[in-house]
């Protein structure tokens, strides 16, 4: 146990100010868990994710004072923080990784069921990939609000303020982005049924021949 | 499996953080802060200093906005005073006869 481990978030501004190295390893050790989660789910990569979580870091380090105590608590400030870096980071490089959603369903197995239809694991892996895929085509502002809420499991209220919108227009963007990911999902589910019943068609003619 | 009423939106597991977590604390060890902006900003002298950088552009402001509320008051009532020297000298008659030949036109 650390000698700053029962200090507040603010306690530990005051130490970071004051150069204190130990009390920023504190707040890293506290909280780089949550914000790392948001960046990889908002990323879909893990080294871009510990990427931008460091970057921040050590923004932070080399400028504490940039959060003022006054305005909001750590988390949801730095929150703020991550959310606006992804954003950056998913423009400047809007190219190898996941520029393209096709990739998710080029990665996917071709269907659940020609895979191996009894295979639980196999049927999981698929629904991952397609919620992946879906998750990656919504708007920005739909995914911070599901990443946040649901996947970090943050209060509304947090989320709105991080994301700065009312509690309404949360709400609002949270029903829109369940819609729309069923909706991506189901029509994946269509698309593969089809292709499976295509596929079958040729070989019950010839055994019906 | 999609068609349940409540919609599945588990996701894969989040990699752990250890390793990051010590990338991060090892990458700041030494590394310089600047935080002298702050220090500075707490002497009197630096106070004084931003309070006059500041003072000269507000009382310009102040200046402008003053003379743009006081100004057009001033201009209006000099016009309205030289309306109403004028209207000494204007012929009652002969405005008068003028609106009874507008009235007699348009009936």
């Amino acid at each position: 146990m650390t000698a700053y481990q029962d200090k507040s978030d603010f306690q530990l501004q005051e130490f970071i100010v004051n150069g204190n190295h130990a009390a920023f390893a504190e707040m890293v050790t506290r909280h780089t868990g949550k914000f790392f989660a948001l960046a990889f789910r908002t990323l879909q990569h893990q080294g871009d994710a510990e990427d931008v979580v460091q970057a921040a870091f050590i923004k932070f380090w080399q400028r504490p004072q940039m959060w003022q105590t006054g305005q909001a608590k750590f988390t949801t400030w730095f929150y703020r923080v991550i959310v606006n870096a992804c954003h950056d980071h998913r423009r400047r490089h809007a190219r190898e990784v996941w520029a393209e959603p096709e990739v998710f369903e080029s990665a996917l197995p071709h269907s659940p069921s020609e895979e191996s239809l009894a295979d639980d694991k196999q049927d999981q892996r698929w629904r991952k990939a397609c919620l992946e895929s879906g998750i990656h085509r919504l708007p920005s502002s739909q995914r911070d609000a599901l990443n946040l809420v649901v996947y970090n499991e943050l209060p509304q209220k947090q989320a709105a303020e991080i994301l700065g919108v009312s509690l309404k227009a949360l709400e609002s963007l949270l029903v829109r982005a369940r819609r729309n990911l069923r909706k991506h999902v189901q029509g994946l589910e269509h698309q593969m049924a089809f292709n499976d019943e295509l596929k079958a068609q040729p070989l019950s003619e010839e055994s019906n021949g | 499996m999609v068609n349940k009423q409540e919609f599945d939106l588990k996701r894969s597991p989040v990699p752990s953080t250890s390793a990051l977590q010590a990338s991060i604390i090892s990458a700041t060890e030494g590394m310089p802060q600047y935080i002298q902006s702050a220090t500075q900003a707490a002497t009197p002298a630096n106070r004084w200093r931003r309070t006059f950088r500041l003072a000269f552009p507000l009382a310009a402001c102040g200046i402008v906005a003053l003379l743009l509320v006081v100004g057009p008051s001033n201009w209006t009532s000099r016009e309205l005073s030289s309306t109403l020297v004028v209207s000494e000298n204007l012929n009652w008659q002969e405005i008068m006869l003028l609106e009874d030949q507008w009235l007699l036109a348009d009936l």
